[in-house]
């Protein structure tokens, strides 16, 4: 089953598209990656997503066919942004009934429970929590409605180092004892290194990489060489990107092995985001490779 | 946004939801009528028991005449001289609900960004708008059913020995002092919230354009909707020329006009020499002449259904409103 499935997506706000032309098909259970610039799209594609935006343009699916927004998407699929909403005049015992209410496949058992682990007072109001505590109250929110799918645009981001850590650990608990699907939008790749199965690349509203990152890491290599053949190498393998220094080149290129002459060795995914996100024409999509 | 199926189990859940995230409206709204309708409770009871003291001279006079310098006839004048200004008063109170309680629920969602939390639940928005307005609207209904009962009981008893309960209910003040009318401004005043909030989106802003939009609307319902309903349909009965004055004290006078002899109505030449004589000769001229003075009114039997007809079209209007509201949420999304 696939949990998203976008054809021509698109999105335009008054004049502005910010996005064109999206395909996306992403297979259920992967922790998916969205990175990207600052106004590449990120967010926007996790709220056409959840339903809080409707497209312009183009077909776009979750949980299997599901429109987004409709009543079987709302109780699979879970919301979370940068700004981490709550009624943070309502204390965290009342939220837990709002959610308990407005949300048929709630457990309220494993939310009181996460919130006992994390030692969050439930008489307190939210707004009265630390960051980091309103990070976790959110997060309990929204797992537990049980999703199938989890968006996550940014939530940590506000969080010291620990409290991400927890938040991030806690999050991969969730996926792997109940097999949801997360899409979790960062501007920190390292971190999304460690616990993403799947990325997607956007940049300038379109979609720059979908696939697996193992598939990714596969097909990819950083290619070093004399750079005087630096111009040839396009010739020979398709190339992402290439960098200059002296008389040595470096290039991100997708192919399983170096040419003659280059040496080769795995990439990690920020080198390959980061050779993506150089060169913005370039595509690693399904279908034939698209390179400079 | 896509139409779920609503059901009774959605708006219990919806009015928990309500309870948990409102109950600071929905108490605001209710004391918003119980405090004015406690403290004229108890002024109309004082007033009753002043009453009760001065049935001997108001029996003689009911204008209180002969009562002047009876100690109790002074304890009635003191708490009575401000009661055409209190029951206008409470013709606000529909308004302060609507921007007190109406609007902010509905804005601080877009304020706060929590309608990004709200939307994606699993209550679609059209149910969650409706899910709230739903007990708030309650609340406001029964509150102003209350309070319209305890305000027409205690204006009818300030206003009762000078027989000046004006035009037995038919001016504007006293006519929406009475639970139905009072019930369907409140309930518009909350409906018009809804769209005016989505439209707003700020608090402040949207408090003022709901008060500006209220005060538009009650002033065409009073002085536009109201006239053109009691027009409708009239009694006719013979009157005495030219009293402009209805069978009865607490009928509503409509017009009056001479009717010659074939039915058709006297020519301003008749009128003018009408005019010109005294009230007997006038009356002597009419017999001889076979004219007669007829008056249009309406019987004050019919008070309550102009009252419950204005309560229809308001409530019709909220109902509007609160159809718009939806389509709003509909068409503009989150963004």
């Amino acid at each position: 089953m696939t949990v998203i499935e976008a054809q021509r997506l698109g999105k335009r706000y008054r004049n502005i598209w910010a996005l064109r032309d999206c395909g996306l098909s992403v297979p259920a259970g992967h922790v998916v990656a969205l990175v990207g610039p600052n106004g590449a799209g990120k967010t926007t594609l996790l709220r056409l997503l959840a339903g809080l935006a409707a497209p312009s343009a183009g077909r776009l699916r979750v949980l299997g066919g599901c429109q987004p927004g409709s009543v079987a998407a709302r109780e699979g699929v879970s919301y979370l942004d940068q700004q981490m909403p709550l009624y943070r005049n309502l204390r965290v015992r009342d939220l837990l009934r709002v959610a308990e209410a407005m949300n048929p496949r709630w457990h309220g058992e494993l939310a009181e429970a996460r919130l006992a682990a994390l030692g969050i007072p439930v008489r307190r109001k939210a707004g009265r929590l630390s960051g980091g505590q309103q990070a976790q109250l959110a997060l309990t929110l929204a797992i537990a409605r049980r999703p199938r799918l989890l968006l996550l645009d940014e939530p940590l981001a506000s969080l010291d180092p620990l409290a991400r850590q927890d938040a991030m650990a806690a999050l991969m608990t969730s996926v792997a004892e109940d097999g949801l699907s997360v899409v979790l939008s960062s501007h920190v790749v390292p971190e999304l290194e460690r616990v993403a199965s799947y990325l997607i690349v956007l940049s300038g509203g379109r979609v720059q990489v979908a696939a697996t990152v193992e598939s990714l890491l596969d097909t990819h290599r950083a290619l070093i060489g004399p750079a005087r053949d630096a111009a040839r190498l396009a010739e020979q393998v398709p190339v992402v990107t290439v960098s200059r220094a002296g008389r040595q080149a470096q290039a991100l290129a997708r192919t399983a092995a170096a040419p003659s002459g280059w040496v080769g060795r795995p990439v990690t995914m920020e080198e390959l985001v980061l050779g993506y996100l150089r060169e913005p024409t370039a595509r690693a999509l399904p279908g034939p490779a698209v390179t400079r | 946004m896509t139409a779920a199926a609503w059901s009774p189990g959605i708006a219990v859940r919806m009015a928990r939801v309500t309870w948990y995230r409102h109950r600071g409206a929905l108490a605001g709204i209710a004391g918003l009528f119980a405090l004015p309708a406690a403290v004229v409770l108890a002024e109309g009871l004082a007033m009753r028991s002043a009453l009760g003291g001065l049935s001997r001279c108001l029996m003689t006079d009911a204008q209180g005449s002969v009562c002047a310098g009876w100690p109790a006839w002074d304890g009635f004048l003191n708490r009575s001289w401000y009661v055409d200004d209190l029951a206008q008063a409470m013709n606000v109170l529909p308004l302060l609900a609507a921007m007190f309680a109406g609007v902010p629920w509905l804005t601080r969602e877009f304020e706060t960004g929590n309608f990004r939390y709200t939307w994606v639940q699993g209550i679609g928005r059209r149910e969650w708008l409706l899910g709230t307005f739903g007990p708030l609207a309650a609340t406001g209904a029964v509150a102003a059913a209350v309070g319209g009962l305890v305000f027409g009981w205690w204006y009818q008893i300030a206003q009762w020995p000078s027989s000046a309960f004006p035009y037995g209910g038919w001016s504007w003040v006293p006519f929406g002092l009475v639970p139905e009318v009072a019930v369907g401004w409140t309930v518009f005043a909350l409906a018009l919230a809804l769209p005016v909030a989505l439209l707003v989106r700020r608090t402040v802003l949207a408090m003022a354009a709901c008060a500006a939009g209220y005060s538009a609307v009650f002033t065409l319902v009073n002085w536009r909707l109201r006239d053109w309903l009691v027009s409708l349909a009239p009694a006719i009965a013979r009157g005495h020329y030219p009293n402009q004055i209805a069978p009865s004290w607490n009928d509503l006078f409509l017009r009056g006009w001479l009717a010659g002899p074939g039915g058709n109505q006297a020519s301003s030449r008749v009128v003018g020499k009408l005019n010109g004589l005294t009230g007997t000769q006038a009356d002597r001229w009419i017999a001889q002449h076979h004219y007669v003075y007829l008056v249009a009114y309406q019987p004050h039997d019919r008070l309550q259904l102009f009252q419950f007809s204005v309560a229809a079209v308001l409530l019709a209007a909220a109902a509007a409103m609160t159809l718009a509201a939806c389509w709003l949420l509909r068409r503009h999304p989150a963004e």
